[in-house]
């Protein structure tokens, strides 16, 4: 085997064993507190695959982790690291919802507008801690995740005291017209363009990363900073525009969200898309078109979920418990290393270094 | 009357207890961040202590079990984080996440399971922590505010003293510092950085805990996302501080206090909206981030590049 190969072998044992242990312990769990666990486990783990609505929505819950996961995939990529993922996508859906119901603009036309909207103010965001790190070494890991949740008190205050629908049952916008909201594709699920939109941003994130000038200089700036800046490369420069790439990624997401699936600004839309977009990238390895089954993935987990809780005695909060446990293996690097070493010891090949540029235990401020 | 308002009095009674937890979570980030590790899992390991705290507590009727469980449950799940980035060499900022991604579901998911509640756990019989009034300083009237505080109030500003005390002058402290400063040479001088690392982390892990039980214990139960963002404001206090005991604690008393002020205004002036008492915080600790970074850049200068 080639070393390339005997690293996607490892990787795909190592994601295995993740999966494994981690829907093995939402099994104990549902098992330990469900008082009709086979059925339960039924409903969780094929629910999914049973009706058009259950997979419809599958569909549908990954879109937007598609494009978050890519956002995240974008930053990490450059060796930033965003933490501030769920705050920009609240602000994207904070400035591309108000600009749907507020523009006063009835056809469908103006959608992709507001989507842009929404990814200037994500971007935004994202670019100002990317700045703040170039200009005066702020870790951006911390300030674009002190600037994201201050972001998300401030969407929270502007929908309550501003965009509020004092008819609703819950604090709520009114409903954005019909012909500004994406159309189901196969109702009564969510599915709707947001899905192709999230495969074709995938597409267009590999051929950007992988077959551009950009994308081989944001790599490098990602896993050789000196070496970057010693060939020429403008290193700050692409550390902020990948930040900035990053967040609008993250507020396009929410716009779509908000448009597709919500049809109105409602208190924690974004339900984790933010936080959930990063692991899908982790869990992909950082590969642009890995984000699909990656976020397929936890469409997967989130519907199961509802469908056990709906059919059945279970909460769904199993899944998150799920998913924040794939997040915490998904990170252990060694992992992947000792099962590469493993193959390598058989093959008799010299093993190649990892694709993951996210190693190290840095510090400082 | 006396010189000192009784407003004034008020204020600063509050800003002792705002800021101890945080000063707390700031010496746990000191400890980490000299063992050259940046711990944003403090958040997670603060939550997983409340909750503990409130568990142990509430089954047993005992507020030292509670906070001793606290302190256990931070240790152990700050270990976890050890072990991830120590020995499976994952990134650091990605498990910090992990860790807080994983207490905030784990603990919701308990709360639920345990009380049926969402988002929130009491347990019948549960005792809270009372305040204690100092003999003398209660009734000296400029300094009164110091008293009437919890026990782990005051043990939050005891432990100040400890930790610069073992950071500083004892020979773990020194050899931790190596380790911190740099780890290739503190391992060719015959350390074990690994060792070290683990031990500053557990001791990070507990102090975490620590102030996740001064929360929940003084609160009488668990509440979701308790934690409001003190860990991240204990992280930033220790970076600010330069990660020195007394400097961390320095400046987690200036957020503290800072805090305190804005709690205030919303009291009395009327429509200040809690969403941004609640952003405050976070504004705030960005602030001072980026302000020191900025100082630090411009001293070391154009050296750097």
């Amino acid at each position: 085997m080639s070393p390339t190969a005997l690293n996607r072998v490892a990787d795909a044992m190592g994601l295995v064993a993740t999966l494994v242990v981690s829907l093995g312990v939402g099994t104990l769990l549902v098992v330990a507190t469900s008082a009709e666990p086979g059925a339960a486990l039924r409903a969780f783990f094929a629910g999914p695959f049973t009706n058009a609505f259950f997979f419809g929505n599958m569909l549908q819950a990954a879109a937007p982790l598609i494009i978050t996961g890519l956002g995240a995939v974008l930053a990490f990529r450059a060796g930033a690291v965003n933490l501030g993922v769920e705050g920009q996508v609240y602000a994207g859906g904070l400035a591309g919802g108000a600009a749907l119901l507020l523009a006063g603009v009835h056809s469908g036309w103006f959608l992709p507008v507001a989507v842009l909207v929404g990814a200037l103010a994500g971007g935004a965001l994202a670019a100002l801690a990317g700045w703040l790190r170039v200009r005066f070494g702020a870790s951006e890991a911390i300030t674009s995740f002190l600037i994201g949740a201050t972001v998300i008190q401030l969407f929270d205050l502007a929908l309550r005291r501003y965009l509020v629908d004092p008819a609703a049952a819950f604090p709520a916008t009114r409903a954005i017209e019909p012909a500004l909201r994406l159309a189901r594709l196969a109702p009564p699920s969510n599915l709707n363009l947001g899905f192709f939109v999230g495969v074709a941003l995938a597409a267009l994130v590999f051929l950007l990363l992988f077959r551009t000038r950009f994308g081989y200089g944001l790599r490098l700036t990602g896993s050789n900073p000196s070496f970057a800046r010693y060939s020429g490369l403008r290193t700050r420069r692409l550390v902020v525009w990948a930040m900035l790439l990053s967040g609008a990624f993250a507020g396009a997401a929410a716009v779509l969200e908000v448009a597709g699936v919500h049809g109105r600004l409602i208190t924690g839309f974004s339900n984790d898309l933010g936080w959930n977009g990063i692991t899908v990238a982790l869990i992909a390895r950082l590969h642009p078109l890995g984000v699909i089954p990656a976020a397929l993935l936890y469409g997967y987990l989130q519907v199961g979920a509802s469908s056990a809780s709906l059919l059945s005695d279970v909460s769904p909060r199993v899944a998150t418990v799920v998913q924040s446990m794939i997040f915490y293996l998904i990170t252990a690097q060694a992992l992947y290393v000792w099962l590469r070493r493993r193959l390598v010891a058989r093959a008799g090949t010299p093993p190649a270094r990892s694709a993951v540029p996210t190693s190290g235990t840095e510090s400082g401020a | 009357m006396s010189f000192v308002g009784v407003f004034d009095l008020q204020y600063l009674h509050d800003v002792v207890r705002l800021s101890a937890p945080i000063v707390v979570v700031a010496l746990a980030g000191a400890l980490t961040q000299r063992a050259g590790l940046m711990n944003i899992g403090l958040e997670g390991l603060l939550l997983f202590g409340a909750f503990a705290a409130v568990l142990g507590a509430g089954l047993t009727g005992s507020l030292a079990i509670g906070t001793l469980a606290a302190a256990l449950a931070g240790a152990l799940l700050a270990l976890a984080f050890g072990w991830f980035t120590l020995r499976l060499r994952a990134n650091v900022f990605i498990v910090g996440l992990a860790t807080n991604a994983f207490s905030a579901a784990a603990t919701a998911y308990a709360a639920w399971l345990l009380s049926g509640q969402e988002g929130q756990l009491r347990l019948e019989g549960m005792p809270t922590l009372p305040r204690l009034e100092l003999p003398l300083l209660a009734r000296f009237e400029p300094l009164s505010f110091l008293s009437g505080h919890t026990a782990l109030d005051y043990l939050a500003w005891l432990l100040v003293p400890v930790v610069a005390y073992v950071l500083f002058r004892s020979r773990f402290g020194l050899r931790l510092r190596a380790t911190g400063e740099d780890p290739a040479a503190a391992r060719a001088a015959g350390l074990r950085v690994d060792a070290l690392r683990y031990a500053a982390i557990a001791a990070s892990g507990l102090l975490a805990g620590l102030a996740g039980a001064q929360l929940s214990l003084s609160l009488g139960g668990f509440v979701q996302d308790m934690s409001g963002g003190r860990g991240w404001v204990g992280l930033v206090a220790a970076i600010v501080g330069g990660a020195t005991a007394w400097g961390s604690a320095g400046v987690a008393l200036l957020f503290g206090a800072a805090q305190g002020a804005a709690n205030s205004l919303q009291l009395s002036a009327r429509g200040v909206a809690p969403q941004l008492l609640l952003a405050f915080p976070y504004v705030l600790t960005l602030v001072a981030l980026v302000g020191y970074s900025a100082v630090r850049s411009r001293r070391r200068g154009a050296s750097e590049e």
